[in-house]
């Protein structure tokens, strides 16, 4: 400055200002003397010791420019010296203040710190229960972050149920600022789970006025659970012991001191409030074992020792029950003996004991009657871990002794061994499963068993098989009887397709009805005859039938035996076929029923007997117009035989008249013979009888009417046959012979027509014996039954016998070797006889006379 | 009286028999039946016999053959026939051999008596001449 003022020669005034600023300068740097004095000197000594002075204090303009030099120097830098002296302390202020924002801070962040992570939830809520603050802890204990719960109702962490308690709570410490509330409830995390929390709160002015409720929560969770595993493991006791009905209790020997547990009470049936003590053990205790329980507890006493027994009460009500007790001696902190103990009502176990020992019984006997063993088999050592008693019996086993594989395995017969063997390797590999197969036991004698087994597969906690169980059962007669079963089915089979043979062949069609009685199954051979099937089914009989109306007596009949549910043999009906020509069925039917005897319809054979029954109408014409020849020739023989006929009814009439005459004679006596009178007349009375009878006889033989078919003993016949011939034997001087067979079967036949056979071969046995002069005349009629059990008329005589060329004659029509009569005889008497099922022949024709016999089969009634 | 007369009868019908024996008993007359004309000749009554009334038709010896017989052995006790069989070649045979009457049945008794007493008469006087 002084150099550059001494090179410009500037006025001091402008010099001086400069210094003025100059000095102003270094006054900011620090106080003024000092700046002022480090200006100055080093001034001085320049001017002085190396410039000539250059200013000149002497101007007196100069003196108000140094003056004011001075006083501005001076007033500048005290000025200047203030401000800056200000400023320091302003300076100083403002970094005490910093320092003091900076400790501040530093606290705040300490106790923000623990704030946080204090292990205590803290919630500041507001009135309205919004959260306005949470820490970190707070919030992390239920699974937050604290901006997941800051704004938020402070409800979102308790259970819905507190919510409600939640909300009275802090009402209450608003309502009571500044005063603490401690209460416990649980919270929920975000999770889920609840915890446990004691909640301390209090309610507090906060900035303007505003009240916030601040809460610390302390987890009291495991606290909780202690307390609650507590509860619940006393009340469990207390439940372990009412379901195991065993009580507990305590004595002290010393004091007399018995505790019992509430199951204890109830076990011996005392009240509760009943006071203890060990003689109302004994007084509960059963009369039979009381000394037991008696000596027991004393040698207990005595030897100060534990001890467990067994013993049975007598309840009030008379029941018994079974105990077991199980007592520790010990010695208490005072030195004295005490015993604690368990007593168990073991009364149901008792009764399950014997029960399940009984069960055990019932169940081996089951086992034997049902011939089934169970077992129970280790797939993998080959070997029963059990087996019943009726296993052994099964497989003949010792049951004493353990059975090797081996031994298994020789009583299974040889071809079922591999199917056993792949029951146990199939459970393996499946992991399990249901088998049910059979095998055979081959036991050392020979004999088989057959053994229907059922097992499953007893899978273990590692999923594999361990185990196979099941059960062997006996079947064998159960085998045999279905095989016996088997065989009948198939004899029934076969029986019934025989006898369907039977049917089918033994007529054209089966058919079924319905209970309805109609038409409900056809066999294919209908169609044979021109009925189709098809057209049938549905139908009623009487409405195939074309002669409901032409014959409704038929039909009535019929229907009433399908309502009484009879079966009914060979009905025949008439019906037209397809093609509208009429055919006669026979059918014939059976009820079938099921088996509640539930009538389920008829079943049934038809036969078209329509060319039967055409034969048959021609047989009726033939055999119509045979009986009128019959009767023609039996007219004709009674024509024959009237001299004979007419002696037999002159002698009866001859009799009565002449008894008559006698009879007046007696009653016209001097004195009338009333009892030969009377005799007279019960002569005339007999003799009127027997010549009705001989008419009769006539009668019967020119009867014109139907054949009718009776059982008739055939001896009688010839007996009747011989009483309207015995004159015509006399006359003709022919003696008779009968030899007839006692007790023959009946036969059925027309005694009419039996009688004119029988007539014609007498009448022909003395027509042939007529010109017999040199012998008896001989006519013998024979009865009998024939080896086939036929009976066998035979008549012979001693006449002329019958030529070989009149043999093969003798039967036919017109054939006659006599000068009267039809020649009709013997053809009528072979139709006769035919038409009675049997058959007349010569059996001897030559010299000395004939035989002619017929057979005739048994009345059907009496051979069956 | 002298003793009354015996009257035998051979009928082979019962009946018939029964009937004439009633009808002379009842009459008053002693009778004597047969059954068959073997039987009246080995009968003691043969002799004393007064009249006959016989069957023509009768198994084994007929009504005709016995009188043939009785004649043949000097009997001479009338005879009457009775027959069922009224035959005219027989009752013309019957009355040539000597028959009182040929008597068809039926006939009526007083018919009988009639022939029976014209043979008694017949046969009183026979034997008182």
């Amino acid at each position: 400055m002084t150099l550059t003022s001494l090179y410009l020669h500037t006025q001091f005034a402008a010099t001086a200002f400069g210094y003025l600023e100059m000095i102003l300068v270094f006054s900011l740097m620090g106080s003024f003397i000092p700046s002022a004095t480090l200006f100055i000197l080093p001034f001085a000594a320049l001017a002085y010791f190396f410039a000539p002075p250059t200013f000149n204090l002497d101007d007196p303009r100069d003196l108000p420019v140094v003056v004011a030099f001075l006083v501005a120097s001076i007033v500048g830098t005290h000025l200047i010296g203030k401000v800056r002296r200000e400023r320091e302390v302003a300076l100083e202020a403002a970094a005490r203040l910093r320092r003091s924002e900076a400790e501040l801070r530093d606290r705040e962040k300490q106790w923000r710190e623990i704030f946080e992570h204090n292990p205590v939830m803290h919630f500041m809520v507001n009135p309205t229960g919004t959260v306005l603050n949470v820490n970190t802890f707070g919030a992390t204990q239920l699974g937050y972050a604290p901006s997941e719960l800051v704004g938020h109702s402070v409800l979102k962490v308790f259970l819905e149920e507190d919510r409600p308690f939640v909300r009275e709570r802090v009402g209450l410490c608003i309502k009571t600022v500044g005063q603490s509330h401690t209460w416990e409830i649980q919270k929920i995390r975000k999770d889920g789970s609840v915890l446990w929390v004691r909640e301390n709160a209090k309610a507090m002015q906060w900035a303007e006025d505003k009240l916030v409720v601040l809460i610390a929560c302390e987890d009291i969770t495991e606290r909780k659970r202690t307390e609650t595993a507590l509860r619940r493991s006393e009340a469990h006791l207390a439940q372990a012991q009412e379901l195991s009905r065993t009580g507990s209790f305590g004595w002290n020997v010393a004091t007399g001191e018995v505790h019992w547990s509430k199951e204890t009470f109830r076990i011996f049936q005392y009240d509760p409030s009943t006071e203890p003590t060990p003689q109302l053990v004994v007084d509960r205790t059963h009369p039979e074992d009381r000394a037991a329980v008696r000596e027991t507890i004393e040698r207990a006493l005595q030897n100060e020792e534990d001890f467990e027994h067994e013993y049975r009460l007598l309840m009030p009500d008379g029941s018994v029950k079974h105990l077991h007790a199980v007592v520790r001696a010990f010695r208490n902190a005072s030195g004295d003996i005490e015993f604690v103990g368990a007593v168990t009502d073991i009364t149901a176990a008792k009764q399950a004991e014997q029960q399940l020992r009984r069960s055990e019984a019932y169940l081996a006997e089951a086992q034997h009657l049902s011939h089934t063993g169970s077992w129970s088999w280790d797939v993998h050592r080959l070997e029963f871990v059990y087996r019943s008693a009726e296993i052994d019996r099964l497989f003949g086993f010792d049951p004493e002794q353990a059975v090797s594989i081996e031994t298994i395995r020789s009583r299974i017969h040889p071809d079922d061994l591999p199917r056993l063997q792949e029951v146990p390797r199939q459970a393996i590999e499946d992991k399990g499963g249901h088998f049910e197969y059979d095998f055979r036991i081959l036991l050392p004698d020979g004999a088989i068993r057959r053994i229907h087994s059922v097992a499953h597969a007893v899978v273990g906690s590692d999923g594999h098989v361990s185990e196979l169980i099941g059960t062997h059962m006996d079947v064998t007669e159960q085998h045999a009887a279905r095989e016996l079963l088997e065989k009948a089915l198939a004899a029934l089979r076969e029986s019934e397709q025989r006898f369907r043979d039977y049917a089918e062949t033994a007529s054209d069609w089966l058919w079924e009805t319905g209970p309805d009685h109609r038409v409900t199954l056809l066999s294919e051979h209908t169609n044979a005859v021109g009925i189709p099937a098809t057209e049938v089914i549905g139908l009623l009989r009487w409405e195939i039938a074309r002669d409901v109306e032409a014959e409704p007596e038929k039909w009535r009949q019929h229907r009433a035996t399908l309502d009484a549910r009879l079966p009914f043999r060979d009905f025949i009906y008439r019906t037209d076929t397809q093609m509208g020509s009429t055919i006669y069925v026979r059918t014939s039917g059976k009820p079938f029923f099921d088996a509640d005897g539930n009538f389920l319809g008829y079943r049934g054979v038809s036969t078209d007997i329509t060319a039967t029954i055409r034969a048959d109408q021609a047989e009726r014409e033939l055999r119509k117009a045979q009986a009128e020849l019959a009767h023609v020739t039996r007219v004709t023989t009674l024509g024959e035989l009237t001299t004979s006929i007419a002696h037999e009814i002159n002698q009866p009439l001859a009799a009565i008249v002449t008894n008559g005459e006698a009879c007046l004679g007696w009653l016209g006596r001097e004195t009338p013979d009333l009892s030969a009178a009377r005799c007279s007349v019960e002569w005339i009375i007999e003799d009127g009888i027997r010549a009705s009878e001989v008419i009769r006889r006539i009668r019967a033989l020119a009867k014109k009417g139907e054949v009718e078919m009776a059982p008739v003993d055939i001896n009688d016949i010839v007996k009747e046959v011989i009483a309207l011939l015995t004159r015509e034997l006399v006359s003709h001087q022919v003696s008779l012979r009968t030899e007839l067979a006692p007790a023959l079967p009946l036969i059925l036949g027309d005694r009419v027509q039996l009688q004119q056979v029988i007539t014609n071969l007498v009448m022909n046995g003395i027509e042939a014996m007529q010109a017999v002069r040199d012998r008896p005349r001989e006519l013998v009629i024979q009865s009998s039954e024939d080896d086939m059990g036929r009976v066998h008329l035979a008549v012979t005589d001693c006449g002329i016998g019958i030529t070989e060329d009149d043999e093969d004659r003798v039967f036919n029509p017109f054939f006659t070797t006599k000068s009267s009569g039809l020649g009709m005889g013997l053809s009528i008497c072979r139709s006769i006889v035919e038409a009675h099922g049997g058959s007349l022949s010569i059996a001897r024709k030559q010299e000395p006379g004939a035989t002619f016999q017929f057979v005739l089969p048994l009345h059907k009634e009496v051979v069956s | 009286m002298s003793t009354p007369p015996l009257i035998s009868i051979v009928d082979d019908d019962g009946s018939v028999r029964a009937a004439i024996d009633n009808l002379l008993k009842s009459r008053g007359y002693i009778v004597h039946t047969f059954v068959s004309a073997e039987e009246f000749l080995r009968s003691p009554h043969l002799n004393g016999t007064s009249c006959v009334i016989a069957d023509v038709q009768m198994s084994i010896m007929s009504g005709l053959d016995l009188l043939t017989h009785m004649r043949a052995q000097g009997y001479r006790a009338p005879f009457i026939f009775i027959t069922a069989f009224p035959d005219d070649r027989v009752r013309a045979r019957a009355l040539s051999a000597g028959a009182i009457c040929f008597l068809a049945k039926p006939f009526a008794g007083q018919t009988l008596i009639r022939c029976l007493d014209t043979a008694l008469d017949k046969h009183r006087g026979g034997a008182s001449a």
